[in-house]
Parts: C-alpha cells; sequence; structure tokens
C-alpha cells in the first residue's frame, strides 16, 4: 500500500519540478521593473504587467531611464497591500491558460476576500495608477453594491456628508418624486 | 534634480505613513471625496439610470452629477406601471445637461409604450451623438408600423443592436450609417433597392459584424445582397424563414459579397436550403466557418466554406452532410474540397447519434473522406482536404493528426 502511494506521488513532483523549471526559464527571459509602493516595499514586477499601468507608463515617458536602470519607480498614492492585490488581479487575468470561467470565479472570490473599507482603498489605488480593467470591475461592482441600498448605506459607503437642512431635503424629494426618489 | 525628487518623494510617503497609521473615519471621509467626479460617474454608469437619478438625494455635490452621465438604461422591469415608465424616461431626458452626449444608450420599453415617446428617444440619442444604441422593441401586431427610421442615418453611431419581437420591422434601403462597426438586427424586414434586390448594408463602410436574427425580405424582394468589403464577421441565425404555406414556393437567396470575411457562422433550423447561399466572391480570407442546423441538402453551403481553416459542425449536422454526400451521383456533382481544413470540430448533441456505420460509408467518397475515430463511445468524422496520410492519436478526447486537429465537444 504505501509503495503504491510512493510511486504515485513521484510522478506528480515530476511534473512540478519540470513545471517549476519552466517557469523560471520565462521569469529569466521576462524584463521587469521595480516599483515603490507608498510604505516604501519595492516590488519586481513583470513589464508585460507594469506597462498596463497608466501611471507607470506615464513615469517612463518622462524618465525613459528607469526602465533600464535600478531605480525604483515611485507609486506615491499606492500602499503595499493594494499593489499585492493588483497584481494578483492583473497575473490571473494575464495568464494566457485562463479560461473565461477561471476568470469568473477568480473575479468573484477576489470580491469576496475585500471588505468595503479595502474595496474603496483599491477604487483609489486603480484611479490613481489608472489601470483599465480593474477599475471598471471595481466601479461595476461598487455599482451592484450600493445598487437598492437606502440613502443612510450609500452616504456611510461614500463617506458622503448630506449638506442638505432637513427642509430641503423632503423638498428636493417633493420635486423629483417622478425619479421615484425614495431609496426606501 | 534627483535630489529634490527624492526629497519630494520622501515627503509625501512620510504624509502618507501618518495618514495610514491615524486612519479615523473623518480622514476617511475625506481621502474618498478624492473620487472625482468622473468616478463617480463612472461608478453610475454601470447602475440603471432609474437608480443613478436617485443619488441626487445623498447631497448637494450628488445634487446635479446624473446629469452629467453619457451612459442611459431604460429599462421597463424597474418600473411598476407603463405610466411611471414613460414620464420618467421624458422627465430624464428634459432634466439632463443637454451639453453632454449620451454615449450609450440601452431602450427597453413596456410593449405598448407609444411610438411617440419610442421616436423622442431616438430623436434625442441622435442629436446626442449616440455611439451605441440597444433597443427592444415589440410593436403589437394590431398596431401600425410607426417606427421613425431617422435611427438608421445617425452618423455617430458605432453599435446598433435591435431586438424587436413584434411583427417585422421595415428598414429603408440602405442604412446610413457611416461610423457603425457592429450590427445585431433582430426580426426586421428588408426593403429592396433595385428590382428584386436589397442591398442595405453596402453603404456602412465601417461595419465589420454582422449579426441576423429571424430576419425576412419585403414581399417584392428575392435576394438579400450582403455586400461589404470591410465585414470581417457574420452570423446568420434562423434568417429568412419560409411559413408552411410558402416552403414549396419560397425562393429568397442570400448572396455575399463580403472579400473581407474571416468568420462565418449559420444557425438554421428552420427553412434555408442549399441552393439560397452564395457568394459572388471566393471568400479568400475565410478562416472559421460553423453550422448548426436541421435542414436537409445543405451540401451546396460548402461552396462558401472552401477557405475555411476551422470548421465547427454539431452531430446533427454532420450526419445531414454525410447523408447529403451518400445520395450524390458518383463523380457528376462533386462535392467541394476543404482545401485548407485545419480543424474539425463536431459538437455533440447527446440526442442526436451518428452510428459508426454512417460515418465509415461516407468513406468510399473520394473526394471528401470521412474516417471514423471511435473512442468510449465518441465519433467524430473528419473531412480530408489535402492530407493523404493519416496519424492518428488519441490524447484526452482530442485526436491529433498529422497538420490537423479534431476536437470534439460535449
Amino acid at each position: 500500500m504505501a509503495e503504491e502511494t510512493e510511486s504515485t506521488k513521484t510522478e506528480p513532483l515530476k511534473t512540478a519540478e519540470e513545471e517549476f523549471k519552466k517557469l523560471e526559464i520565462t521569469e529569466e527571459e521576462e524584463s521587469e521593473l521595480k516599483l515603490e509602493t507608498s510604505d516604501h516595499v519595492t516590488f519586481m514586477v513583470e513589464a508585460s504587467i507594469a506597462m498596463k499601468f497608466g501611471a507607470v507608463q506615464q513615469y517612463l515617458e518622462v524618465s525613459p531611464a528607469a526602465s533600464a536602470s535600478a531605480t525604483a519607480i515611485p507609486l506615491h498614492n499606492v500602499a503595499s497591500r493594494e499593489l499585492i492585490l493588483i497584481l494578483e488581479y492583473y497575473r490571473m487575468h494575464d495568464w494566457v491558460d485562463a479560461g473565461e470561467r477561471d476568470l469568473k470565479e477568480f473575479d468573484e472570490r477576489f470580491l469576496k476576500d475585500l471588505n468595503y473599507e479595502e474595496l474603496k482603498e483599491l477604487l483609489l489605488a486603480a484611479n490613481y495608477l489608472n489601470v483599465e480593467k480593474l477599475f471598471n470591475f471595481l466601479t461595476k461592482s461598487i455599482a451592484n453594491i450600493i445598487r437598492n441600498k437606502d440613502v443612510e448605506f450609500v452616504r456611510t459607503f461614500f463617506g458622503i456628508d448630506n449638506d442638505y437642512t432637513p427642509e430641503e431635503e423632503a423638498a428636493y424629494r417633493e420635486e423629483n418624486a417622478w425619479a421615484g426618489v425614495k431609496f426606501v | 534634480m534627483e535630489e529634490g525628487k527624492e526629497t519630494k518623494g520622501k515627503l509625501m510617503m512620510e504624509m502618507k505613513r501618518q495618514r495610514a497609521s491615524g486612519r479615523d473615519s473623518k480622514e476617511e471621509r475625506d481621502r474618498l471625496s478624492e473620487l472625482s467626479d468622473c468616478v463617480l460617474l463612472h461608478i453610475m454608469k454601470f447602475m440603471d439610470t432609474r437608480y443613478a437619478v436617485q443619488t441626487c438625494i445623498l447631497s448637494k455635490r450628488w445634487k446635479n452629477l446624473w446629469k452629467c452621465l453619457t451612459t442611459l438604461y431604460f429599462h421597463d422591469r424597474y418600473f411598476r406601471s407603463i405610466e411611471n415608465f414613460n414620464k420618467f424616461v421624458s422627465q430624464v431626458l428634459s432634466s439632463r445637461d443637454s451639453s453632454i452626449p449620451v454615449l450609450n444608450l440601452h431602450f427597453c420599453p413596456f410593449n405598448i409604450t407609444p411610438a411617440k415617446l419610442l421616436n423622442r428617444v431616438m430623436k434625442y440619442a441622435v442629436m446626442h451623438n449616440v455611439q451605441k444604441l440597444r433597443i427592444n422593441i415589440s410593436f403589437p401586431t394590431n398596431m401600425p408600423n410607426l417606427f421613425d427610421p431617422q435611427i438608421f442615418s445617425c452618423p455617430s453611431l458605432t453599435v446598433l443592436e435591435l431586438y424587436n419581437s413584434g411583427p417585422p420591422l421595415e428598414l429603408p434601403k440602405f442604412l446610413q450609417l457611416p461610423a457603425l462597426k457592429n450590427l445585431l438586427l433582430t426580426n426586421v424586414s428588408f426593403t429592396p433597392s433595385d428590382n428584386d434586390c436589397a442591398e442595405p448594408f453596402s453603404t456602412c463602410k465601417l461595419l465589420n459584424t454582422l449579426v441576423l436574427q429571424g430576419c425576412s425580405l419585403h414581399k417584392d424582394a428575392k435576394v438579400l445582397l450582403i455586400s461589404n468589403s470591410n465585414l470581417s464577421s457574420l452570423n446568420l441565425d434562423n434568417t429568412f424563414q419560409a411559413t408552411p404555406n410558402n416552403l414549396d414556393t419560397f425562393q429568397h437567396k442570400i448572396v455575399l459579397s463580403t472579400p473581407n470575411l474571416s468568420s462565418l457562422t449559420i444557425m438554421d433550423y428552420l427553412s434555408f436550403s442549399c441552393h439560397q447561399l452564395s457568394s459572388t466572391c471566393d471568400l479568400s480570407f475565410l478562416e472559421e466557418g460553423s453550422i448548426c442546423t436541421t435542414l436537409p441538402k445543405i451540401i451546396g453551403w460548402l461552396q462558401v466554406f472552401t477557405n475555411v481553416k476551422t470548421l465547427t459542425l454539431n452531430s446533427e449536422t454532420l450526419r445531414i452532410l454525410l447523408n447529403d454526400l451518400s445520395k450524390l451521383p458518383t463523380m457528376s456533382t462533386q462535392p467541394p474540397c476543404l482545401v485548407r481544413l485545419e480543424s474539425l470540430k463536431v459538437q455533440m448533441i447527446p440526442w442526436i447519434s451518428i452510428s459508426d456505420e454512417e460515418v465509415n460509408k461516407s468513406c468510399y467518397h473520394k473526394l471528401l473522406k470521412v474516417i471514423s475515430l471511435v473512442s468510449d463511445a465518441l465519433f467524430l468524422g473528419r473531412i480530408v482536404g489535402n492530407i493523404k496520410e493519416v496519424e492518428e492519436k488519441v490524447l484526452r478526447g482530442r485526436y491529433r493528426t498529422k497538420g490537423m486537429e479534431i476536437s470534439v465537444l460535449n
């Protein structure tokens, strides 16, 4: 019995090793860019992914030398916690073998693992970095969250101070009754 | 220079660090108010316009924000009555900032929405440079066709999806849509421009993708000429339906004059037959073909697919093709040779089975060999063009042969 498990185990191990070797080769081949987050953490990021960030593109346009040198590209408004998430998202979406269903499952899980605060932080980071795909995904997800919620929920979500006086608000609701302004 | 930059960077990082450490709810609010109107509008873009308009009550900043939305979704499912819906639509049109274009419009009104409102929305969209338009309409059968065709001459339109579930909507002779790239039409009727021939798409110079679902020809027309030098992808989905009454006399034809077509899909479960699809050019760029049908006598269609590299058939279609082939008188009618075919995909329909014998029978045809590979009760056919030698390998349900791959899709 024990022998059998041994033999079945070695096989996948071997393939994993081969896979790892393959990965190493591709990693060697791909050029990388050094990014530094606001909390002073440096990341070596595949150029193919980093160049999807509008902020990185813009930085390299101004100082093209940064792509070759060891100087890190500073990301002033992105903390390491957010960058890790952003890289996780882009590595998955960049993965050639990921099918539509894999991506859908990944997106769902990705969103589920974020609380509202993290979601908003990530939106700010995505907006600053100018990453289109993730930005669209986040804004769409937020739209789904606030839809059908009551007005106080949405105010809290966005951190909105209600600057209407109660009278103004009542009058405004009346005026816009056609839009079904209730927010229940 | 460099030093100055670094100091500035460090300073900003310091500030950020302080922020991160002592982030209270007030600061959180400040940070979120950093979200520009642009970002907020981007969020609202994904909401039904009804919910987007309701954000006006949040605060004074939000009061007029929705008026700058460039995407409008009007959907009947969010309204309890037609009156509320109609009132809402007209109020949005008259209250929004009229200097802002409407780039995307999705209009899905109640079935009994008056043509007046529909036409007003269309006129508004045209005047506000609409780029993407999706409309679902359904005029009741007893109502005359009052749809104002001005949307079919909108210069800014790039994507048009028209879903009509009422009686066929008559289109103008030509679609004057110079910027249009994607077009989907459901249940429309084409009007002849010249004798008995309708040629509505030749004026859409940028058209790339065309989908026709359940479309028909005006009673005076016999031919639909799809003539467009830019068109790359064409999908004919149950277009041209004969009724049981006119089945025998049904003569409508589709003629392709699309030299740059790279993908052609035909889904037909109704009444199209082999004499009714032809092409005036050799479609030399056609890479992908797909046929799903239950109709007999479709071998003639293959003429159009001569240059495909990938062909997808469902098992029913394959069976029909094999049946057609077996009936061909030897050598008098030559079935087309798919000389460039690299991959044949067969979608298995569980309840439609072809016996191996049936598949093997067709092997006797010299020009179109169909070789069956049997494994795990799966079988598939292979149409061979210029490949003589066949090497068979079974790889997890995928069959790789020399220079050609056959896959079975379940």
